[in-house]
C-alpha cells in the first residue's frame, strides 16, 4: 500500500515538473518570436531610409547635414544586436527621421510629391508596426520574467537556468521630446 | 502636430497591464465555466427527457448515468459539428467578402499593424469587407487560427487612419480574449437547449401519460411521472431563459474587456474613444442585418439609441452596452489621459486643411510616432481610393 502512495506522490512530482518547463520554454519561444518580428520590421523600416532620403534630396539638396544623421544612424542600427543597444540606436534614427520630415515642412513641391506621401504613409506604417512588436515582445518578456520569478517555477527555472531576458526600452525623455512638425 | 496616443505612452498613468492580464485570464476562465455551464444544461436536459420516458430508469444511477452522459454527449457534440460551419454562416449573412490588399491597401496596413501588436501577425486572421454604409465591423471563427474579421465599407471610408486602427484592434481583442469562441457556444447552447426543449414538449405530448400511461402499472412509477413531468415543465420554460442569460453574459461585459484589451495593445485609448465617440454620433441604420449575428457586431446594430419607448425596450434586450457606456469605462480606467470634449479628428475624406486631431496638443505627451501622423488627410494616403471623393453625408 505504501509503495503505492510513495507512487502517486512521484508522478504528481515529475507530472508538475514536466508542466512548469514547458510553460517556460513556451514563453521563452513567444519571446523569441516577438523579438523575430522587432527585428523584421526594423529591417522593413532600414530599408525605407535610402529611399525617403533620396526622395527628400531631390528637393532639398542642401540639407546635407540631416541626410548625414539619419544615414549614420541607420548604420549604427545595423550593428547592434543587444536589445538594450538597439533601442537606443533605433531612437537616435526616429529622431533623426523625425528632423528629417521637419526639414520637408520647409519645401512645399516636396510635400506635394506623390512619391514622398506614398513615402509618408509607408513609414508610418513600418513606424507603428516597429512600436507595435516592440509593444508585444516587451508584454513577452514581461510574460517570461513573471513566469520565472514565481515560484515553485522559479526552482525549475534555476534548475535549468532559464536566463531573463532584456526590455526593449525606447520611453526616453529624448524620444518623447519630438520636434513638433505638421504636414499642413 | 504633437501627438497622437497622448500620455498614457510615456506609462505613468497608464493602468498597470497586470490588471489586463488578470481580466484576460478571468474573461478565458469565464469562457470555459460557461463551456462546463453549457455541457450541464444539456446533462440535465436529457435526463428530464430520459426521466419521461423511463421514470424508474431515470431514478436508477447504473442506468440514468451512461444512457444521460451519451444522449448529452450526442447533443453536445452534434451542436459543435453544426457550429463549426458558423462563422461561415456569419460571414454569409453579414454578405461579407474578401477584402483585397490592392483595392484597400489602408485596411490592410492597419490591420497589420494591430495583429503585430497582438502578436498574431503569422496567424492573422482573414479581412472581409461588407458593403454598407453603416460604419461597423465583426470578428467571427472558433480559433485564431481560422479566424474572420469583416468591416463595413462605412467603416473604412468614415473613420480616420488611428480610429479604424482602434475598431480593428477592437476585433483582435475579441478574438485573442477567446470571446469568438464564448460566442460561438453561447449560440450553439441556445440551439440545443431549444432542441432539446423541443423534444421534451413533444415527448409530453405524444408520449408518456397522454399515449402509454395506462399501461404502466405501479403507483411508485406514477409518482415518478408525475416529478417528471413538473420537472419538464419547469425546463421547458426555464432553458430557453437559461440559454439568453447565458447569451448576455457572454457579451456585454466582453465589449468593456475587448475596448480595454485595444487600447492597451495599442497604447493608444484615445483613438479607441474617439472611434466610440464617432460611431455614437452616426446614426446610419446596418441594412446587412440579422437578429442572429446582432450580438457579433462592433455597434449593436439594432435601434436602440433613440428615447422612445420602443428604444428603450430595446435597450434592455440589448447584447451590447450602451456606447456612452463603454466610452465611460474606457475613459475612467485611462483617468487624466483620455479627453472626451475635443473635437474629432477629420474623416478621411473631409477636404481641405483641419485641425489636428483632438489627441493632439499641449497637455499631450509626444511619441515617437508623431511626425509621421498626417492629420491633413486623417491619416490616409492621397493617393488610396477615397481619398479625394464627396464629403460624408451630413449626420443627424
Amino acid at each position: 500500500m505504501e509503495w503505492l502512495i510513495v507512487l502517486a506522490v512521484v508522478v504528481v512530482l515529475v507530472v508538475a515538473v514536466v508542466a512548469m518547463y514547458n510553460r517556460l520554454v513556451r514563453a521563452r519561444v513567444r519571446v523569441d518570436e516577438a523579438w523575430a518580428q522587432i527585428d523584421t520590421q526594423l529591417q522593413r523600416r532600414h530599408d525605407l531610409i535610402p529611399n525617403l532620403v533620396e526622395t527628400v534630396k531631390g528637393y532639398a539638396a542642401h540639407e546635407r547635414e540631416t541626410f548625414e544623421e539619419v544615414t549614420a544612424a541607420r548604420s549604427r542600427a545595423l550593428q547592434v544586436a543587444q536589445p538594450g543597444e538597439l533601442a537606443e540606436a533605433e531612437n537616435e534614427l526616429t529622431q533623426a527621421l523625425g528632423r528629417l520630415l521637419a526639414i520637408s515642412e520647409n519645401y512645399p513641391q516636396l510635400r506635394a510629391d506623390a512619391n514622398f506621401r506614398q513615402l509618408q504613409e509607408e513609414l508610418a506604417h513600418t513606424e507603428n508596426l516597429v512600436a507595435g512588436a516592440r509593444g508585444h515582445y516587451n508584454a513577452s518578456v514581461r510574460t517570461y520574467d513573471e513566469t520565472r520569478q514565481v515560484f515553485p517555477t522559479s526552482l525549475i527555472a534555476g534548475m535549468f537556468n532559464f536566463e531573463g531576458r532584456e526590455y526593449f526600452e525606447v520611453e526616453t525623455v529624448e524620444v518623447r521630446a519630438v520636434p513638433d512638425v505638421s504636414f499642413e | 502636430m504633437a501627438d497622437g496616443g497622448g500620455p498614457d505612452r510615456d506609462g505613468a498613468r497608464r493602468p498597470e497591464p497586470a490588471v489586463y492580464d488578470e481580466l484576460q485570464r478571468a474573461n478565458r476562465r469565464a469562457t470555459r465555466l460557461l463551456l462546463g455551464a453549457t455541457v450541464f444544461l444539456a446533462l440535465v436536459l436529457v435526463w428530464i427527457l430520459v426521466g419521461w420516458f423511463a421514470p424508474q430508469a431515470a431514478l436508477d444511477p447504473v442506468t440514468a448515468v451512461p444512457i444521460t452522459a451519451g444522449g448529452a454527449l450526442l447533443g453536445v457534440g452534434g451542436t459543435y459539428l453544426a457550429y463549426r460551419g458558423g462563422p461561415a454562416i456569419a460571414l454569409r449573412a453579414a454578405k461579407a467578402r474578401p477584402a483585397p490588399r490592392e483595392q484597400y491597401p489602408q485596411l490592410h496596413n492597419v490591420f497589420d499593424e494591430v495583429c503585430v501588436s497582438a502578436g498574431i501577425a503569422n496567424t492573422r486572421p482573414k479581412l472581409y469587407v461588407v458593403d454598407d454604409p453603416a460604419p461597423n465591423a465583426f470578428a467571427t471563427g472558433l480559433r485564431l487560427e481560422d479566424s474572420h474579421v469583416a468591416v463595413t465599407t462605412g467603416l473604412v471610408e468614415r473613420l480616420p487612419r488611428y480610429e479604424l486602427r482602434a475598431v480593428l484592434a477592437h476585433e483582435v481583442a475579441h478574438i485573442v480574449n477567446d470571446d469568438i469562441r464564448a460566442v460561438t457556444v453561447a449560440v450553439a447552447t441556445a440551439g440545443l437547449v431549444a432542441l432539446l426543449a423541443d423534444v421534451l414538449v413533444r415527448a409530453m405530448w405524444f408520449g408518456g401519460r397522454g399515449g402509454r400511461g395506462g399501461n404502466r402499472g405501479g403507483n411508485s412509477a406514477g409518482a415518478a411521472q408525475v416529478v417528471f413531468l413538473v420537472l419538464g415543465l419547469l425546463a421547458v420554460v426555464l432553458a430557453p431563459i437559461a440559454a439568453q442569460l447565458i447569451r448576455f453574459a457572454v457579451s456585454r461585459q466582453r465589449e468593456y474587456l475587448a475596448d480595454a484589451t485595444a487600447a492597451d495593445l495599442l497604447r493608444d485609448p484615445q483613438s479607441m474613444v474617439n472611434a466610440l465617440r464617432r460611431l455614437d454620433a452616426d446614426r446610419t441604420e446596418i441594412r446587412q442585418f440579422e437578429v442572429a449575428t446582432a450580438h457579433l457586431w462592433f455597434e449593436e446594430p439594432n435601434d436602440t439609441k433613440g428615447k422612445d419607448r420602443g428604444a428603450k425596450m430595446a435597450r434592455r434586450f440589448a447584447t451590447h452596452p450602451s456606447i456612452g457606456e463603454r466610452i465611460e469605462r474606457l475613459a475612467r480606467l485611462n483617468a487624466g489621459t483620455v479627453r472626451l470634449d475635443d473635437p474629432l479628428p477629420p474623416p478621411p475624406q473631409s477636404p481641405g486643411p483641419s485641425a489636428p486631431p483632438p489627441s493632439s496638443g499641449p497637455r499631450g505627451g509626444s511619441d515617437a510616432l508623431d511626425p509621421l501622423r498626417f492629420p491633413g488627410t486623417g491619416g490616409r494616403h492621397p493617393g488610396s481610393p477615397g481619398a479625394s471623393g464627396p464629403p460624408p453625408p451630413p449626420r443627424s
